[in-house]
């Protein structure tokens, strides 16, 4: 079954109706617009690099560099489309960067205890009604994360986009850039590698 | 099919975007294989965990974290457009930046010029003083050799000019003893200013002097062979005459001391005088066993002439009439003197 997109909350007006403001010099749309799409937008990002901190940078970049741009926006595809393909490219060029690989390499193992750069799952530590369903639920989380961080880049956004974020195949396609066959090998190696890792641990 | 190639399709058949004919084949092959069924049922359940991850939300002060950020860009092009925006500023970057590094670099050579300049001007004064100095250390060997028998070669000149005359053709004889040591001091390392001040002041050869100090001159004391082992003197080697008043102290060492002041005092009254007419000292030779003044090359304003020779009448005799100054009318004139000492 193809999952459908989640859809944002209706408390917000369309993504065309905010856009022409802040295109017309309303930073108040802006706001609205980043509030709508942030949560999304964050993890994405975060399954992206796996870092809670970075991940925060990252998103707030890419929101910079999308009030930047958003003059240039044609809605010749949709906003989100555009934002997450921002998202990709800042996160890409946020794992080649030497400072995020030192990073990875000195303190991944700090990254998954989840304290040290900040509790990716509030609700899960905080006000579990029993800790141990909690503690299981927190550690195959991890295990997941684990898996999730250890595919190669171009695997893991794809699964991220499918499986996560829960993208149609245009839509990863359209975001990616790659065609659509790409990404439907990828995606089948990208979930065998997580089927053998997690192989009854889940 | 196998089951390699069904598990290929496992992916898709899941997302539901196998066309119909490969569906119905791995519908078909999994009701068969074990091995497949059970590979589809964890590769169900891992996308099934997958899609039930608890999204990770961004922290609360998400957007007052933007703006911040964006603050801070906009103060940065605040401050930029406060500098160049008046300015009204047209010019491409890279051009200004071209125009800037070609200042820079006018600049930097201009100083190094100056900066040459100065150093020649540090030489200059360097090596006139070391000329000065070293005087009698320079001394060609010709002249030397002519020195050494009876002292300064002027002496001989106008007595025994026979002797001479072997070696030397008559016409040339008087101006070339005087002239020489003058002209062989030229190709010597020595000064610009003062080969520059030698041959422009003066338009040619200096007027040659010979005098012949009168014993008065020197304070009357004058002892003809208490002249030898004395010092090199310079005119303003403060060590030298420091040594000297320490001599000065030392019963026995009078005689000796009294030697060099009294050249000492010769050249500060050859100074006194040059001076007080307004001329300069250019040079001076020293005799070099001696240590006696021997030659000094002086340059005066021309009016000052006629009472420059009186001066020097007053302290020595001129052994020829000075020669008169010719019609141009130059406005210094240099001179040579030599000088011999009574009773040589």
């Amino acid at each position: 079954v193809n999952n459908p997109i989640k859809k944002p909350s209706h408390l917000f007006p369309r993504d065309t109706v905010l856009i022409k403001a802040v295109q017309a010099g309303d930073m108040a749309a802006f706001d609205k617009l980043v509030q709508k799409h942030k949560d999304r937008l964050f993890n994405l990002v975060y399954w992206f690099l796996g870092d809670y901190q970075e991940a925060n940078d990252c998103a707030q970049e890419t929101f910079i560099k999308v009030l930047k741009s958003i003059e240039k926006f044609r809605f010749e595809s949709a906003f989100s489309t555009w934002l997450y393909r921002i998202a990709v490219n800042t996160c890409k060029n946020r794992i080649k960067s030497s400072a995020y690989r030192w990073k990875k390499r000195t303190i991944s193992l700090e990254t998954f205890n989840g304290s040290k750069n900040g509790n990716p799952f509030p609700d899960i530590a905080n006000g579990s009604p029993t800790p141990v369903l909690a503690l299981e639920k927190k550690e195959r989380m991890m295990r997941i994360q684990k898996a999730i961080n250890s595919l190669p880049e171009e695997q893991n956004r794809v699964v991220v986009l499918r499986d996560i974020q829960g993208h149609s195949y245009q839509e990863i396609s359209d975001i990616t850039g790659l065609n659509p066959g790409t990404v439907k090998s990828r995606l089948a190696r990208a979930r065998l590698a997580l089927k053998n890792q997690l192989k009854g641990r889940i | 099919m196998d089951c390699s190639g069904i598990q290929e399709l496992l992916s898709e058949y899941i997302d539901g975007t196998l066309d119909a004919k490969s569906v119905q084949a791995v519908e078909e092959h999994i009701s068969a294989c074990q091995d497949c069924k059970e590979a589809l049922d964890s590769l169900n359940e891992v996308i099934k965990e997958l899609n039930a991850l608890e999204p990770v939300k961004a922290p609360a002060d998400f957007l007052e974290k933007i703006h911040q950020r964006m603050e801070s860009r906009s103060n940065f092009r605040r401050l930029f457009k406060t500098f160049f925006i008046p300015f009204k500023i047209k010019i491409p970057l890279q051009l200004a930046a071209a125009a800037f590094a070609s200042i820079l670099v006018v600049m930097v050579l201009n100083l190094q010029k100056s900066e040459y300049r100065k150093m020649q001007l540090l030489k200059i004064s360097n090596s006139q003083w070391l000329t000065e100095k070293s005087k009698t250390d320079h001394l060609s060997p010709e002249f030397e050799m002519k020195a050494k028998p009876s002292g300064p070669v002027v002496q001989k000149a106008p007595k025994s000019s026979s002797d001479i005359k072997q070696n030397l053709p008559p016409q040339s004889y008087r101006v070339k003893t005087f002239a020489r040591p003058s002209n062989q001091r030229k190709p010597e390392p020595s000064s610009p200013v003062l080969a520059a001040a030698r041959s422009s002041a003066g338009k040619g050869q200096p007027i040659a002097l010979a005098l012949v100090l009168k014993p008065v001159a020197l304070g009357g004391a004058y002892a003809p062979d208490a002249d030898m082992q004395t010092t090199t003197f310079a005119r303003s080697d403060k060590k030298t005459m420091e040594k000297e008043k320490s001599e000065k102290d030392v019963p026995g060492g009078k005689i000796e001391t009294g030697q060099k002041n009294r050249t000492d005092d010769l050249f500060l009254r050859m100074t006194h005088i040059t001076r007080s007419l307004k001329g300069k000292i250019l040079a001076k030779e020293y005799h070099k066993q001696s240590n006696r003044l021997v030659s000094i090359h002086v340059q005066i304003p021309a009016k000052n002439y006629a009472s420059y020779c009186k001066e020097l009448a007053r302290l020595a005799d001129f052994k020829i009439p000075p020669p008169a100054l010719s019609a141009e009318s130059l406005e210094t004139v240099n001179i040579l003197i030599n000088i011999a000492y009574p009773g040589q």
